[in-house]
């Protein structure tokens, strides 16, 4: 089965179909608003069209290229291009200012490789027991990864402390508007139906980190990138060599078995396992100060998780049918569609399909990382483009994104609105990057404590009764106790 | 700006949007047993967020001397005027359409952000009607997305 499934693949029309798949995915993850969610659902019904094992590459192909080009508008223009890689603007916006945009590229596009990769053959061999652990997860469990993940609020908050705390608690707030999880209330919405739904992330994502871009810009005109825009991007092969990249391989090991660990679990996602790489890296790093001011680890932690995700996530939904989270519920449907039924006997009835599907996987990992490269030399001219030009066609992109995110005209208005909030805090130097972890991280912490206690009857040490529970909990203060403790010791705690 | 008025500016901020929250919040009933409500994740955030806002006042008053405010070269003119026009631009997206909303801004927005010498009109204006087209054309007709059409017949 497993030469029947790799021969089904080994013919030009289908991987023609993954490459195509695989370029326009990452367009589309390049793209601020478009998402790797959005390609699969366009493509969704003309792989109803193929052959089985042709509109499985496709999805294949798309969804991985979608993930991985969120790299390029994080490093390039610092805004994310799918909320996977928010973390990769934390040190790669930062890379790209100093001129070493190819650097931070290639390591980018080398760490999502190989964070596919590793995921890919998790995925192959040890599913089954993969998906056995996840079970183990409760929504104790859940709340204590947010509770840890929360923690990188502490060292996004650059000079202040306080402001860093401040905008964290911020954005947790903002995540509360609309109907609230588990009873369904309807909080903070002041009447108005629009706000039922819960504010995008992809909304928030645009206004912050575009908007406010701009509108900065027409405050402050020749500062940030233009200072470094005439520096010489001299790239060879991926702008960083392996010898180099290769010395991170705890980094990108351990930042990929996050990936993949936070994949299977439903319904946390990309960003959540790039934001918690990042902090595990950071945690674990001889030079912790440095990060977020552009030191390639935190490009590399970032990137090989959010790719590390796609393996993981297609785990649950094969061996249990569990789509973790939008772009695997989609792929469900292309499956399903087909008489793939995902679930324990999948190996069984439908082998040659899977084993197909995994060799697609891989060959579009190679077809990713070769367009990419490719592509390096070119997405790096993005940069020669004067910005006062630049700039406006990205905010038409955003709109068009932040319309496409719901298809509704109000929340290309929200992303105004946010975008005059990150104004606001720029004007009084209060960090952004924690305001939009608090969101993310506060609507999973929220919906899971409530699950949690409900489970428990209300009993509160759920939390610490729970081992996997209590030791992401005790990581999480411990890390919270030793930031305090090196910022008191430096008597820099100047709010 | 990093100065203590505008560190004051943040407690104010935190204080003021923590009160209010904690007020709206206490009208949230509390529907299911075993449930912590829905009330108590916004007040817990909004008492912090107190809290935080009245611990940044006390610092704040307590730091001796005062830093210059290092106020960068900022455009007053040109940064309001960007967020007018992006204003403009996000009121008159549905009304308008896509394409002749985004024009006006693409070459608005580059007028804004160009120095005098830098105003290239005939490339700017290329560019505006330019891009929202071939936009419009790629996601509307080829990839079967439909955006706002506006006053357009199309």
């Amino acid at each position: 089965m497993i030469i029947q499934g790799i021969t089904a693949i080994l013919n030009p029309f289908t991987i023609g179909l993954i490459f195509i798949g695989v370029v326009i995915g990452i367009i589309f993850g390049s793209i601020p608003g478009l998402s790797a969610t959005m390609a699969l659902v366009l493509f969704l019904p003309m792989s109803f069209g193929l052959e089985p094992i042709n509109g499985i590459s496709l999805l294949v192909g798309l969804y991985l290229g979608g993930i991985s080009g969120g790299l390029i508008s994080a490093i390039l223009l610092k805004i994310p291009g799918t909320p996977s890689s928010i973390a990769t603007v934390f040190d790669g916006g930062p890379l790209a200012n100093q001129g070493k945009a190819g650097y931070a590229l290639g390591a980018a596009i080398l760490a999502s490789f190989f964070g596919g990769l590793i995921s890919i053959f998790a995925l192959m061999f040890i599913s089954p027991a993969l998906a056995k652990v996840t079970l183990k997860f409760t929504s104790a469990e859940y709340f204590a990864i947010a509770v840890f993940s929360l923690t990188i609020i502490a060292s996004l908050s650059g000079k202040s402390l306080l402001n860093g705390l401040i905008a964290g608690l911020l954005g947790f707030a903002i995540s509360l508007v609309g109907v609230a999880p588990v009873d369904g209330f309807s909080r903070f919405t002041f009447g108005s139906s629009e706000l039922y739904a819960r504010f995008d992330i992809t909304v928030l994502l645009i206004g912050v980190f575009a908007v406010t871009e701009i509108i900065q810009r027409g405050f402050y005109p020749k500062t940030g990138t233009e200072q470094f825009q005439k520096v010489k991007y001299d790239i060879q092969g991926f702008g960083i060599t392996f010898q180099e990249f290769f010395q991170h391989w705890v980094n990108i090991l351990r930042s990929s078995l996050i990936g993949l660990g936070i994949g299977i679990l439903p319904g946390i996602g990309g960003s959540t396992a790039s934001l918690f790489a990042y902090t595990a890296a950071k945690n674990s790093s001889k030079y912790p100060e440095k990060f977020g001011t552009g030191v390639i680890d935190g490009v590399i932690a970032s990137e090989s998780s959010n790719n590390a995700v796609i393996g993981g996530s297609l785990i649950p939904l094969i061996t249990m049918g569990i789509p973790g989270n939008a772009a695997t519920a989609i792929f469900l449907g292309g499956l399903t569609i087909h008489g793939i039924v995902p679930g324990p006997l999948i190996f069984k009835n439908s082998g040659q399909y899977m084993y197909g599907m995994f060799f697609a996987l891989i060959l579009a990992n190679f077809f990713m990382l070769l367009a990419e490269r490719v592509g390096l030399r070119y997405f790096v001219k993005v940069l020669d483009i004067p910005k006062n030009i630049l700039l406006p066609i990205v905010m038409v992109f955003c709109m068009l994104g932040a319309y496409y995110s719901n298809f509704r005209v109000f929340d290309v208005v929200c992303v105004f609105a946010f975008g005059l909030l990150g104004t606001i805090f720029s004007k009084f130097a209060i960090p952004t990057s924690p305001f939009i972890i608090g969101y993310i991280l506060g609507g999973i912490a929220e919906v899971n404590l409530r699950q949690a206690l409900m489970q428990s009857g209300g009993n509160w040490s759920i939390f610490v009764t729970r081992p996997i529970s209590l030791i992401f909990l005790l990581i999480a203060a411990f890390s919270v106790v030793s930031a305090i403790y090196k910022n008191m010791k430096s008597k820099k705690l100047s709010c | 700006m990093k100065s203590k008025a505008s560190d004051f500016v943040v407690a104010l901020i935190a204080v003021v949007f923590g009160t209010t929250t904690y007020m709206m919040a206490r009208k949230i009933p509390l529907l299911m047993e075993n449930d912590v409500g829905s009330a108590f994740f916004p007040k817990v955030i909004a008492l912090s967020l107190l809290i935080l806002g009245i611990l940044k006042f006390i610092v704040t008053l307590l730091r001796k001397g005062e830093e210059k405010a290092q106020e960068k070269n900022s455009d007053m003119v040109n940064g309001m005027k960007t967020i007018v026009l992006l204003l403009g631009y996000v009121i008159l997206f549905g009304k308008l359409g896509f394409i002749l909303s985004s024009m006006v801004y693409l070459f608005l927005q580059m007028l804004i952000l160009s120095k005098k010498e830098e105003r290239r009109m005939k490339l700017f204006a290329f560019i505006s009607i330019l891009v929202p087209i071939v936009m419009y054309i790629l996601f509307v007709f080829v990839i079967k997305m439909p955006l706002p059409k506006g006053i357009l017949p199309i």
